[in-house]
């Protein structure tokens, strides 16, 4: 089972136990071991804090936008491959995504307005709580590694950011996708330069 | 007075720790009363995300008025990037 088939298999079913978060508590405990990891692979200081800021972003977005919400399974999907030359992470929930998040706030939207919302609008399913960053940190983020791709699908929309060398170039653009996913899942690849 | 982060851990996640920090902060560091200028120290951070940010400003500054706050950012590169985003939100 992948994290995709997880999200849009019709049977309810937990993710397996060594990817499975129920609670933010240990979702928290594995994102904090992330940056751990990188720097004994040896990658710097920088990306590892930013890293680990992106999937503390991620991740929380999980939690703050489903809390008492969740259709069926709760808590989240967090997968990470780490070795000296490549990172991978893939985090994916089954909660309520991020149309139904931010129709409250900006009724009528479909999927694909609703990640270009997320992405570059300070506007939170949330509101009047005054949120809204997350999405613009992760962007902000990981415009500053050349060597990266996220793909964050919600819906029946995928997003897709890859980095550039330089930043003003990262190329960021949302399609339409014949899947249709009512949570959230996101991965991203970073290569070590 | 200097506030040290640090002190409330080194890696700043979660909007649910931002906001106990900021409410222990507000019981046991911080007096209500009072002109002086209060330096949020991030020196010593190893992460620091907008979500833990926001719930602790906001927090702190139902209290205290912002202009009492003088944010000292250090080196951490998630820090400054928090920052950054943080202030793109106040920029009209």
């Amino acid at each position: 089972m992948n994290a995709l088939h997880w999200v849009t298999s019709p049977s309810v079913t937990e993710p397996p136990q060594e990817v499975y978060c129920q609670t933010r508590d240990i979702v928290q405990a594995k994102v904090e071991s992330v940056r751990t990891n990188l720097l004994q692979y040896g990658w710097d200081e920088s990306t590892s804090s930013l890293i680990t800021a992106v999937l503390g972003e991620l991740t929380s977005n999980t939690f703050d936008h489903n809390l008492g919400q969740w259709p069926d399974v709760p808590g989240c999907w967090f997968e990470t491959t780490i070795d000296q030359h490549k990172f991978v992470t893939i985090v994916a929930d089954r909660g309520q995504g991020v149309r139904s998040s931010l129709q409250r706030v900006r009724p009528g939207i479909n999927d694909h307005e609703a990640l270009r919302i997320a992405f570059t609008e300070h506007v939170t399913g949330r509101a009047p709580e005054k949120r809204g960053n997350g999405l613009k940190f992760v962007m902000n983020a990981l415009r500053e590694f050349p060597k990266v791709n996220l793909t964050f699908q919600s819906g029946d929309a995928i997003l897709s950011f890859q980095g550039q060398m330089n930043p003003a170039n990262a190329s960021f653009e949302i399609i339409n996708d014949q899947s249709n996913i009512r949570g959230v899942v996101a991965k991203i690849e970073l290569i070590r330069l | 007075m200097k506030i040290d982060i640090k002190k409330f851990g080194t890696i700043l996640i979660s909007r649910p720790a931002g906001r106990e920090a900021a409410l222990a902060a507000l019981a046991y560091s911080i007096p209500k009363n009072g002109t002086e200028t209060i330096e949020l120290d991030f020196s010593d951070i190893d992460v620091l995300t907008p979500s833990w940010m926001d719930e602790f400003l906001q927090t702190l500054t139902q209290q205290i008025p912002m202009e009492r706050f003088n944010i000292v950012e250090g080196k951490n590169a998630s820090v400054h990037m928090t920052m950054k985003t943080i202030q793109e939100l106040m920029t009209p």
